[in-house]
């Protein structure tokens, strides 16, 4: 039972720490790029951008 | 070299991004939704897992491990084929997006076929005695799907012309695909040179609630490619932001210097300056 | 602006060579490591498989070479003991009716079973183990597979402990 545990722990644990190194990643990006140029964001209209 | 110049960088200048404080991220209402999903699914395939389904006759306890291990080994092909997808739209239409999903497909890829090969790994110790074999078709071109795009990944990071660069890569991603009949056939071709089984699932061999923790084991695998998938691509689309914002600035520091006769960057003239 | 059109971008320094040289180090490095599986899959796939039946058949003619032998443990043949310090499992691998004994030296794998195959590498040897009277219910033939790797094969078929204690009731506990 301890190499089921063993590889529940280690898959979980990766998969969560490269989802939070991308989500991390993404949100330092994001602030170097102009709002107008994020697509996806659905807050564009309500943010002051100056543009 | 000389090109027209486009005056109009995209950088979000401080006094913008300190006003958008809600711009900072990746997240979308849709990649909440495919978060939260793969949140709830990792709680009730782990439940599933651990809980609600039987030991195997043959394997007993260790069948529990199958649940995150076979999904993460069939699944990972997904973001390879994406991957090829996006090589292919690139080599033919000079898709940007095709690029950048290419990109996007092979990381998140190589994350899967990694966890594939280390639960695998695992799994393979007590059951058949090892943790590698390497008389094993399928757990030998397994890593060498791995080890391809691993390449692929470093041969992006190699500096010079994108569009070159880009072209390469798309050509290794579709190369690198070829492994993956091979190690789909390889149980069938190789039978008596691999440990794995022939396929449980395409014939149907689980049964009951083993078969349902296998289904919540495909959901949440599934959910979290969607999930690291997306974020991925718009991680790949900043960076092409990034580049090109950087691109235009030196545009327009060429052009600064081009109306003053001033190298910007070092305060002298090109005639007394040289090489910088 | 009117100079625009045709404006120098001719790069006034070279790139540094660092990143350029780690990058295509690395990308070196994984092609170098690839060769190495390759040469290590077919270093591997040198050695010839045969199931019990054929090894049984080809015995004279492999004489002490190393195989792969593949075949199921017998029922009752199964007899672990310690030899300095080491397992040492003795039993008796079937395939297509023919039975071949075998003598292990190892830690056999969690799931070693009567009934579930298994790969092993070794020889034949003449004769019997030492301090051995022969092979519990196996061919007994005066040669046994003298082997130091033990896989286990496990088939396709998932099934909980459950469902084989029921299906064995209702089949009168044949099994």
């Amino acid at each position: 039972m301890s190499y089921v545990i063993a590889g529940w722990v280690i898959g979980l644990s990766a998969l969560g720490a490269y989802a939070f190194a991308l989500l991390a990643r993404g949100r330092r990006l994001s602030r170097l790029v102009a709002p107008d140029r994020q697509r996806w964001s659905t807050t564009r209209a309500d943010t002051p951008t100056g543009r | 070299m000389t090109v027209p110049t486009n005056p109009s960088p995209d950088l979000a200048t401080p006094s913008a991004t300190a006003s958008a404080p809600l711009l900072t991220s990746t997240s979308s209402r849709l990649t909440q939704v495919l978060g939260i999903g793969w949140a709830i699914s990792v709680v009730l395939v782990v439940c599933a897992a651990f809980w609600w389904s039987e030991p195997d006759a043959t394997q007993g306890e260790l069948v529990r491990l199958f649940y995150l291990h076979v999904p993460l080994a069939i699944l990972e092909y997904v973001p390879f084929l994406l991957c090829g997808i996006g090589s292919v739209l690139f080599l033919w239409k000079r898709s940007e997006w095709g690029d950048l999903m290419a990109h996007a497909g092979a990381e998140v890829g190589v994350v899967m076929c990694a966890l594939t090969l280390v639960t695998g790994a695992v799994w393979g110790r007590p059951t058949w005695g090892t943790y590698w074999d390497w008389s094993d078709v399928r757990l030998v071109t397994t890593l060498i799907l791995c080890l391809l795009f691993v390449g692929y990944l470093a041969l992006r990071r190699v500096p010079g012309d994108p569009t070159t660069r880009a072209k390469q890569a798309a050509i290794v991603a579709l190369v690198a695909l070829i492994d993956i009949p091979l190690i789909n056939r390889s149980v069938e071709w190789w039978e008596n040179r691999t440990l794995h089984q022939k396929g449980t699932i395409a014939q149907g061999k689980i049964e009951d609630i083993n078969a349902f923790a296998t289904l919540l084991g495909f959901i949440m695998v599934g959910l979290g490619i969607a999930f690291l998938m997306t974020h991925r691509f718009r991680i790949a689309w900043l960076e092409r932001q990034v580049d090109r914002v950087g691109l235009d600035d030196a545009i327009a520091h060429r052009r600064a210097e081009a109306a003053t006769g001033v190298d910007a960057s070092v305060g002298r003239t090109p005639e007394e300056g040289g090489q910088q | 602006m009117s100079g625009d059109e045709a404006l120098d971008l001719t790069p006034r320094a070279p790139r540094s060579g660092g990143r350029r040289w780690v990058s295509i180090g690395i990308v070196a490095a994984v092609l170098a490591i690839i060769v190495v599986v390759m040469v290590k899959l077919l270093g591997d796939a040198t050695l010839f498989v045969y199931e019990a039946d054929a090894a049984v058949e080809k015995r004279t003619e492999l004489g002490d070479d190393r195989f792969r032998l593949i075949g199921s443990p017998l029922e009752g043949t199964i007899v672990e003991s310690q030899d300095q310090g080491q397992t040492v499992v003795a039993f008796s691998v079937v395939f297509e009716g023919v039975t071949a004994d075998v003598v292990h030296i190892g830690d056999p794998p969690q799931l070693f079973q009567p009934g579930v195959p298994v790969f092993l590498e070794g020889r034949w040897t003449p004769g019997l183990p030492d301090g051995s009277d022969g092979f519990v219910e196996g061919a007994n033939d005066g040669f046994y597979f003298a082997s130091d790797t033990l896989r286990v094969k496990h088939d396709s078929d998932y099934r909980n402990d459950n469902e084989e204690r029921i299906s064995e009731a209702e089949s009168g506990g044949e099994q």
